[in-house]
C-alpha cells in the first residue's frame, strides 16, 4: 500500500512538472471547463433562485413559504381578519403581507408591510437591547428599509430626501438604505397600512409547512373570500417555463462550445503525455499506479474547474439578474426580485458535468474509437439525418423542438470538417512553391484546427440563428404593434366613467372611443384573461386575426369569442371549441370563432364584447380608453382638450408612439440576456481558436523551421499562416451562414410556436449578418496573429 | 437566518427612538431596564377597583399583565408546573392604523416537570391579542384565558405549542386585593401598582408535556397587575413568591415580594398573608427578612435555589425551588418556577426571580 | 570563395559563458571541397550554421562569395540562404509535398518564372526517378537524403553546406551519399563544406580541417 502511495505521489509530481512546462495546456483545460460550467451554473442558478424564491418569507425569516392565501381573481386585497382568524385557529405560521406603491416626484416605490414583531422573537434580536422608546419618547415603527437601487427615486442629486406624496396627510417615514432588500421596501404592517390607507386589508398571507389537515381547515375558513395556492404553482411558474427553457438551452450550447476548448486541451495533453506515460511504465511504474494518478488528476481538475465555474457563474448571474428580473416582473408577473446566492449545488452540477464530459472525451480518444472512426462517422451521420427528418415532421414538445436545433447542429458539425478537408484536397494546379506548400499543408493544419473550426461553426451558426430569431420577432412585433396600438390617444383610467365616455364619444373630433376591460382567471388551470373593448365589432378592428380576415359581428354571435394564437398552438384549442373561463366560482363560457395574434403574451387570452362581459359577475379591471380621432383633429390639440376641458391628468394621456415604445422596451429586455450569452459563446469560440493555434503540434513548428532554412522570410511565413487561418475561418463562416439560417428557421418554425405559441415570420438583417461574419473573420485574424508570430519567433530563437 | 446587516440596522431603528442602543448589554439587566422605565401615568392610591371593568386593559398605565401560575399533579402524583402570562406594554407611535393601538402585547407560556423546563414566547399587535373585561377574555392568537360564563369564574386556559399544551378549568377562588385595596407599593421611593389575585383556583384539566398527555388537578394562582413603573433606577430586579398551603384544612396563602438593589441585596420587601376567604393581612417591610441560603449556578450566574424567610412572630420559612433551572430564556430572561415551602409555612407555589 | 577572419562565438548557459568558436580563421577557394572534422562539442556545426546565416557570430568577419554575412540583417540572411544549398542531418524535407515538389521547392523560390534545367538529369544521377510522386515518409533514409541533395543542387548554388548528412545512415550508404555528393559538386564546380565526425568519409574531400574546442588544429 505504501509502495503504491509513493508511486502515485511520484507520478503526480511528474504530471505537475509536465504542466509547469506546458502552462497553456492546463490553462486551456481550466478555461474551457470553467467557462462552460460558468454559463450553465449561471442559468441553473437563476432557475433555482426562481424556484427557491420562497425559501425566505417576505419578512426575511428563514422559514420557507409553502402556500399563499391570495385575493380572489380580480380582487386586489383580502380582509385582514382572515389572518387573525387563522392565528386564532392555531395556524401560527400565517404571516401577513401588505403591498402597495407610494410616490415621490422622481418615481414610485413599492413597499411591503410585514409583521416586524416576528423579529423580536429571533435569536439575533436577543443580542440587542430592547428599548420601548426611552424616556417616554415617540415610538418609531415608521421606518422604511429600502434597497440601495432606489436611492435616486428618494433623494435629490445633493442627497436630500424627497418627500413622499400622499393623497391624505401622512407623516413621512424614516428611510434606511441597505443592499439585497429587493423590489419591495420593508416596513411594519401598521406603517404600510397607514401609508397606503389600506384600512386593515392585506395583499396576501404567507404560510409555511401546512399539513393536509390544515390546508382543508384553511379552505373552509377562507371559502368565498380568498384562495389558497401552492407557491410552486403560481402563474409565474407556469408562464415562465418557456423563458427558462430558452435560457437553459442557450447555456447548454455555451457549455458544448466551451467543452470543445477542454477537448482540445485533453487531446493535446494526451498526445504530449503519451510518450511520458510510456516512459513511466518503462521505468517501472505499474499500470494501476498510472491509472489511479490519472484518475486523481482528473477529479482534482474537475473539482477546481467546477469551483471556478460556479464562481464565474455567480458573477455572470449577478450581471444578468437585473435584466432578467425586469423581464420576469414585466412579462411573467414575478412578484419578488431574484437575488443570486452562492449555491454549492451548482459546484456539484459543474463537477458532475465536467466528469461526464471528460469521460466522453477520453473515450473518444480510445484506440477502438479512432480505429473505427470512419464507420462511427457514417453511423452517426445517418442516425442524425433520420432523427432530423422525423423531428421535422413530428416534433410537438419543447424538448423535441430543441432537438431539431440540436440535430441540425450535429449534422453541420459532422459535415463541415469533412467538407473542409475535401476542399483542401482538391487537386488544384499551383505553380508558386509557397502556395503549393500552403495548399497541401492546409490538410494537416485543418486537423490541428478541427476543434476550433467546430467551435466557431457552432458559435457563429447559433449567433446567426439567434439574430434571425430576434430580428424576425422584432419585425413581427413591430408590425403587430403598428396595428394593435393604432389608436391615436390612450387615456389611462382605473375606473369607467360613463359620463366621460359618452361625452368623449359624442365629440366632433372623435371617430371612435373604445375601452379596455379585463378579467383574470383560468381556463383548464391555465392562466387566462378575458377582455373586451366595447360593444360592436368596430372596436375590434385593431385585432389581427390569423385568418387575415377582419373581425365582424359574427365572431361574437352565439356566445362567440376570439382566442389568441397561443391557445391554438400551445394549448391545443381549435375553432368551434367551447371554453370555460373560470374566475373563483364564476364561469364564463364561449365558443371560439377565431384566433388572433397576441405576441409577448404567454397565457391564454379571450375577447368578447362589452355587454356580455359586464353581464357576468366577473371581477374586472379597467385600464382606460383608446381614442381614434377624425382626420383634421390632431393628437396634440385633443390631448390639450382632455387636460383643459375634461380635467384629465396629463400623465395618464399617452400617444400611441409612447405606448409602442413601452411595449418594445419590455421585449427588447428579454433578448438582452440572449445577446449577452451569444456574445459570450462567440468569445469562447475565438478563445478556442487562439489556444488551438498556440498549442500547434511540434510538427507544424518543424515544417516552419524547414521553410525558414530554405529561405522563406519571416514575413512570408507570417503572411502565409495568417492567410491560411483566415481562409479556414472564412470558409467555416460561409458554412456557418446556412447553419444559422437552418437554426433560425428551426427556432421560428418549431421552438417559438411550441414553447411560446407564437407564429413569427422569417426576417433577416443581411447587413447585420454580414457585419457579424466579417467581424468574426477580422477578430480571428487578430486572434491568430499573436500565436503564429510567437511560433515563428520561437522557431527562429531555436537557432 | 436573518440577514444580520439588515437586521441590525432595521430592528434597532424600528424599536429604538433615533439612536441605536448598545448591542452587547447583558440580558440580565434587560428585564430590570425595561421595568425601570416609566411608561404611562403612575397609578393613584385613591382609586377603587371595580369589576368586571378592572379585569380588562388599563390604557393609561404602561405595564400590565394577566399572570397565571399553577402547581398540578396527576393521579400518579406526577407533578407539573405551568405558567401563562399575557403582557401589555405601552408603545406609542404616530402611526394611525387598525394594526396598532399603541400597545405591544406578548405572552409567555412555560411548563416544567421534574428538572425539565420549557418556555415559549409570542409577540402580537392589536387584533392578534385582545382583552375584554366582560365576558373576560385575554387571548393572543390561539392562547386564551377566558371566562366560561358571564361571571368571571370559572376560567378556561388553553394554550399549545410544539407538543406542549394545557386545557385547564380554573374555579372557586376568592378575590384578593394586595396592599391597600389593591394599591401595592413596590419601592421606598413610591413606585406602585394595582395588584390583585385569585390565589386559590382549583384546577382540573388536561396537559400535554413533550407530546405525552395527562389528566391533572391542582392549584393555580392568578395575578393581575398594572403600573407605570415598578423599580427605581438603581434597583436590579425582584424575588417574588406565591405560596399556597392546601394541606391544613382551609387554604391559606402567602405572597412575598422583595426588590433587590444594585448590590443584589434586598432593598425593600412587602408581603400579604391571605386567608381562605381572600382577606389580606399586609406584612410590612420591617417584618420581612429574606435570606438566600443556597444558590445554583446556571451559565456562570448564580441564582438562589433556597431561601429563608423570617416573618415577625413566626417560625422561619424555608423556600426551595423544585426545578432548579426554571429560566425562561426568552427575549427577556428571568427565572419562573415551582417552589415548596416548609417550616413556618407549608405549601407549594411559584417564585419569580428577575434581574439576575 | 569563403573567408573567415577572427571569428568568435560564445553561448551563455545560465551564468556560464562558453566559447564555442575561438578566433577562427579560414579561407576556402572556389570549387574547393572541405571536410570539417571534429568530435561533439568541437564547434563544427556552429561554424556551419554561421556560414549558412542561421546564426550570427559575435565578432569577426565572415564573407561567402563576397557576401559579408557579419553585416547582414536577418532578412538579408534569409534571402542569402535561398542562394546556397543546405543539406541537413535530419533531411529537413517538407512532409506534405512529394519528392518532386520538395526538389523543386527552393529553385522555384529563387527563380519563380524560370524553367528548370537539368531536373531529369539530376534525378537520374541520384536514382530518384520512379519516386517523384512519393511522399517523403515513404522513402528510406538514404533516399530522403538524396532528395535533400537534389534540392540543394537544383538550386545551382555556388556553395553547398552539409551538416552531417550521413548522420542517420549506415556506413555503406554514408559512403554512397558522400561519394555522390562530392562527385556532383566537383562536376558542377560548387564549393562544398561538409561537417562530419567520421574520418573515413574525409577521403573524398580536397581538404580536411580538424576542429577542436573552437579552433583548428
Amino acid at each position: 500500500m505504501v509502495a503504491l502511495y509513493n508511486e502515485i505521489k511520484l507520478i503526480l509530481a511528474t504530471h505537475i512538472a509536465f504542466y509547469r512546462r506546458h502552462p497553456w495546456l492546463i490553462a486551456l483545460f481550466f478555461i474551457g471547463f470553467s467557462l462552460g460550467s460558468a454559463l450553465l451554473t449561471a442559468i441553473a442558478g437563476l432557475n433555482q433562485e426562481a424556484k427557491n424564491r420562497y425559501d425566505n418569507s417576505s419578512a426575511l425569516i428563514n422559514n420557507p413559504v409553502s402556500h399563499l392565501i391570495k385575493p380572489l381573481a380580480g380582487k386586489v386585497y383580502i380582509n385582514g381578519n382572515i389572518w387573525l382568524k387563522l392565528r386564532q385557529k392555531g395556524i401560527t405560521t400565517a404571516q401577513p403581507v401588505l403591498r402597495g406603491r407610494i410616490a415621490t416626484s422622481e418615481g414610485t416605490l413599492g413597499i411591503q408591510g410585514v409583521d416586524t414583531l416576528l423579529w423580536l422573537n429571533s435569536k439575533p434580536y436577543l443580542q440587542t437591547e430592547i428599548s420601548s422608546g426611552q424616556a417616554g419618547g415617540p415610538f418609531a415603527l415608521s421606518s422604511l428599509l429600502v434597497d440601495s437601487q432606489f436611492k435616486d427615486r428618494l433623494t435629490t442629486t445633493t442627497g436630500e430626501r424627497l418627500p413622499f406624496i400622499f393623497q391624505n396627510e401622512r407623516h413621512q417615514p424614516n428611510i434606511y438604505f441597505a443592499d439585497d432588500i429587493g423590489l419591495w421596501a420593508i416596513t411594519d404592517l401598521a406603517n404600510a397600512d397607514y401609508l397606503l390607507d389600506a384600512k386593515g386589508q392585506l395583499s396576501f398571507i404567507e404560510l409555511s409547512n401546512l399539513t393536509q389537515q390544515q390546508q382543508a381547515q384553511i379552505q373552509l375558513l377562507i371559502a368565498g373570500r380568498a384562495e389558497l395556492i401552492d407557491v410552486q404553482q403560481q402563474e409565474f411558474d407556469i408562464l415562465s417555463q418557456a423563458f427558462f427553457f430558452n435560457l437553459t438551452a442557450l447555456a447548454m450550447l455555451g457549455y458544448i462550445v466551451a467543452a470543445f476548448l477542454s477537448f482540445n486541451a485533453i487531446k493535446l495533453t494526451l498526445s504530449a503525455r503519451r510518450k511520458l506515460l510510456q516512459q513511466l511504465h518503462l521505468l517501472g511504474c505499474s499500470t494501476r499506479g498510472i491509472q489511479i494518478s490519472l484518475l486523481i488528476e482528473l477529479m482534482v481538475l474537475s473539482l477546481f474547474t467546477a469551483l471556478l465555474g460556479t464562481a464565474g457563474g455567480y458573477v455572470i448571474a449577478n450581471a444578468l439578474v437585473l435584466d432578467i428580473n425586469s423581464t420576469l416582473v414585466g412579462l411573467y408577473q414575478l412578484d419578488k426580485a431574484l437575488v443570486i446566492n452562492w449555491q454549492w449545488f451548482n459546484v456539484l452540477l459543474g463537477f458532475s458535468l465536467n466528469i461526464i464530459s471528460l469521460v466522453v472525451i477520453l473515450l473518444a480518444q480510445a484506440k477502438q474509437i479512432t480505429v473505427k472512426g470512419e464507420r462511427l462517422f457514417y453511423t452517426l451521420l445517418v442516425c442524425t439525418c433520420v432523427v432530423l427528418i422525423w423531428l421535422l415532421n413530428y416534433a410537438s414538445t419543447e424538448l423535441q423542438a430543441l432537438l431539431v436545433c440540436f440535430t441540425i447542429l450535429v449534422l453541420f458539425i459532422l459535415m463541415v470538417p469533412k467538407v473542409l478537408s475535401a476542399l483542401a484536397c482538391l487537386p488544384i494546379h499551383i505553380r508558386n512553391p509557397l502556395a503549393q506548400w500552403l495548399h497541401c499543408d492546409t490538410r494537416y493544419y485543418l486537423k490541428d484546427l478541427h476543434i476550433a473550426v467546430v467551435a466557431i461553426l457552432v458559435a457563429l451558426g447559433s449567433a446567426i440563428g439567434m439574430q434571425i430569431m430576434v430580428k424576425s420577432f422584432s419585425n413581427t412585433l413591430n408590425a403587430h404593434l403598428e396595428k394593435q396600438l393604432s389608436a391615436d390617444i390612450y387615456l389611462r383610467s382605473t375606473s369607467l366613467d360613463s359620463t366621460l365616455r359618452d361625452t368623449l364619444s359624442s365629440e366632433s373630433g372623435v371617430k371612435l372611443l373604445s375601452i379596455y376591460m379585463q378579467s383574470e382567471g383560468n381556463v383548464d388551470q391555465i392562466p387566462a384573461k378575458l377582455a373586451s373593448f366595447g360593444e360592436g365589432s368596430q372596436h375590434y378592428q385593431h385585432i389581427s386575426l390569423t385568418s387575415a380576415k377582419l373581425v365582424t359581428e359574427d365572431d361574437f354571435s352565439n356566445e362567440g369569442c376570439l382566442a389568441n394564437e397561443q391557445s391554438k398552438i400551445k394549448f391545443g384549442f381549435s375553432l368551434g371549441n367551447k371554453v370555460v373561463f373560470k374566475q373563483n366560482a364564476t364561469r364564463f363560457t364561449c365558443r371560439i370563432t377565431g384566433f388572433f395574434y397576441d405576441y409577448g403574451n404567454p397565457a391564454i387570452s379571450l375577447l368578447t364584447q362589452e355587454k356580455r362581459h359586464k353581464s357576468t359577475a366577473l371581477n374586472s379591471d379597467y385600464f382606460g380608453y383608446s381614442i381614434r380621432l377624425k382626420v383634421g383633429t390632431t393628437v396634440a390639440a385633443f390631448s390639450e382638450r382632455l387636460i383643459e376641458d375634461f380635467n384629465q391628468d396629463s400623465t395618464q394621456i399617452l400617444d400611441n408612439k409612447q405606448f409602442k415604445r413601452y411595449a418594445k422596451t419590455l421585449f427588447e429586455d428579454t433578448f438582452v440576456v440572449t445577446k449577452a450569452l451569444n456574445s459570450f459563446i462567440l468569445a469562447i469560440a475565438l478563445l478556442s481558436l487562439c489556444t488551438s493555434l498556440l498549442s500547434l503540434s511540434t510538427n507544424q513548428l518543424k515544417q516552419l523551421t524547414i521553410l525558414r532554412h530554405l529561405g522563406v522570410t519571416k514575413y512570408q511565413l507570417l503572411g502565409m499562416k495568417l492567410l491560411q487561418t483566415s481562409g479556414v475561418v472564412l470558409v467555416t463562416t460561409l458554412f456557418a451562414i446556412p447553419l444559422g439560417f437552418a437554426l433560425g428557421y428551426a427556432l421560428l418554425a418549431f421552438v417559438m410556436p411550441i414553447a411560446f405559441g407564437w407564429t413569427i415570420h422569417f426576417s433577416v438583417d443581411f447587413m447585420h449578418l454580414l457585419l457579424t461574419c466579417l467581424t468574426l473573420v477580422g477578430v480571428s485574424v487578430v486572434c491568430a496573429y499573436l500565436p503564429i508570430r510567437r511560433i515563428i519567433k520561437q522557431e527562429s530563437q531555436e537557432h | 437566518m436573518l440577514k444580520n446587516r439588515l437586521f441590525s440596522v432595521f430592528v434597532l431603528c424600528i424599536l429604538c427612538a433615533c439612536q441605536p442602543a448598545e448591542q452587547q448589554k447583558s440580558k440580565k439587566t434587560e428585564m430590570g431596564s425595561a421595568l425601570q422605565v416609566s411608561i404611562g401615568e403612575p397609578v393613584k392610591p385613591s382609586e377603587i377597583l371595580s369589576f368586571p371593568q378592572d379585569h380588562g386593559i388599563h390604557n393609561k398605565q404602561g405595564i400590565e399583565w394577566w399572570y397565571l401560575t399553577a402547581n398540578l399533579k396527576t393521579a400518579n402524583n406526577e407533578t407539573f408546573g405551568v405558567q401563562w402570562t399575557l403582557f401589555r406594554t405601552l408603545m406609542p407611535s404616530k402611526i394611525n392604523s387598525q394594526w396598532w393601538d399603541n400597545n405591544l402585547y406578548f405572552a409567555h407560556f412555560a411548563m416544567q416537570s421534574k428538572q425539565e423546563h420549557i418556555a415559549f414566547e409570542r409577540f402580537a399587535r392589536v387584533g392578534q391579542a385582545s382583552v375584554t373585561s366582560s365576558p373576560f377574555n385575554a387571548s393572543i392568537d390561539n392562547w386564551q384565558l377566558k371566562s366560561n360564563e358571564n361571571t368571571f369564574l370559572p376560567l378556561t386556559l388553553s394554550a399549545e405549542q410544539e407538543g406542549y399544551a394545557v386545557e385547564l378549568t380554573l374555579a372557586q377562588s376568592p378575590l384578593t386585593l394586595h396592599g391597600d385595596n389593591g394599591y401595592s407599593q413596590k419601592t421606598q421611593s413610591g413606585h406602585a401598582s394595582y395588584y390583585y389575585s385569585y390565589p386559590f383556583l382549583n384546577v382540573t384539566g388536561k396537559l400535554t408535556f413533550a407530546g405525552n398527555h395527562y389528566s391533572v388537578t391542582g392549584n393555580a394562582w392568578y395575578d393581575r397587575e398594572w403600573s407605570a413603573s415598578l423599580l427605581d433606577k438603581q434597583q436590579r430586579g425582584w424575588d417574588w413568591f406565591s405560596l399556597v398551603d392546601s394541606q391544613s384544612g382551609d387554604k391559606k396563602g402567602l405572597m412575598l415580594f422583595c426588590i433587590r438593589g444594585d448590590d443584589q441585596g434586598y432593598d425593600y420587601c412587602s408581603g400579604s398573608k391571605i386567608s381562605a376567604n381572600g382577606k389580606v393581612t399586609q406584612i410590612p417591610q420591617q417584618d420581612i427578612t429574606l435570606t438566600v441560603i443556597n444558590t445554583v449556578s446556571l451559565d456562570n450566574r448564580d441564582y438562589p435555589s433556597k431561601w429563608q424567610v423570617q416573618l415577625a412572630n413566626s417560625e422561619a420559612i424555608i423556600i426551595e425551588s423544585i426545578t432548579k433551572d426554571s429560566r425562561n430564556q426568552l427575549s427577556i430572561e428571568y427565572w419562573e418556577g415551582r417552589v415548596k415551602a416548609t417550616g413556618g409555612f407549608n405549601g407549594k407555589g411559584y417564585a419569580e426571580l428577575t434581574g439576575y | 570563395m569563403i573567408e573567415i577572419k577572427d571569428l568568435c562565438f560564445s553561448r551563455t548557459d545560465g551564468s556560464n559563458k562558453q566559447r564555442i568558436i575561438n578566433n577562427l580563421n579560414l579561407s576556402i577557394d572556389n570549387s574547393q571541397q572541405l571536410a570539417l572534422l571534429g568530435d561533439s562539442g568541437s564547434g563544427k556545426t556552429t561554424l556551419l550554421h554561421i556560414l549558412a546565416g542561421l546564426i550570427k557570430a559575435h565578432s569577426g568577419v565572415v564573407s561567402v562569395n563576397r557576401h559579408l554575412l557579419s553585416s547582414m540583417n536577418e532578412h538579408e540572411l534569409t534571402l542569402y540562404r535561398r542562394k546556397i544549398g543546405l543539406i541537413f542531418q535530419h533531411y529537413q524535407l517538407l512532409e506534405c509535398l512529394n519528392v518532386k515538389q520538395n526538389i523543386l521547392f527552393q529553385h522555384k523560390l529563387n527563380f519563380p518564372h524560370q524553367d528548370v534545367e537539368g531536373f531529369d538529369t539530376l534525378v537520374n544521377e541520384l536514382g530518384l526517378d520512379g519516386k517523384l510522386d512519393s511522399l517523403v515518409h515513404q522513402l528510406s533514409g538514404g533516399e530522403q537524403q538524396r532528395v535533400g541533395i537534389a534540392r540543394a543542387l537544383l538550386n545551382k548554388p555556388q556553395i553547398i553546406l552539409a551538416d552531417e548528412p550521413t548522420g542517420n545512415l549506415d556506413q555503406t550508404r554514408s559512403h554512397q551519399v558522400v561519394k555522390l555528393l562530392t562527385q556532383l559538386c566537383r562536376r558542377r564546380k560548387i564549393n562544398l563544406v561538409m561537417v562530419t565526425h567520421s574520418e573515413e568519409l574525409t577521403s573524398y574531400f580536397d581538404e580536411v580541417k580538424v576542429l577542436r574546442d573552437g579552433c583548428f588544429v
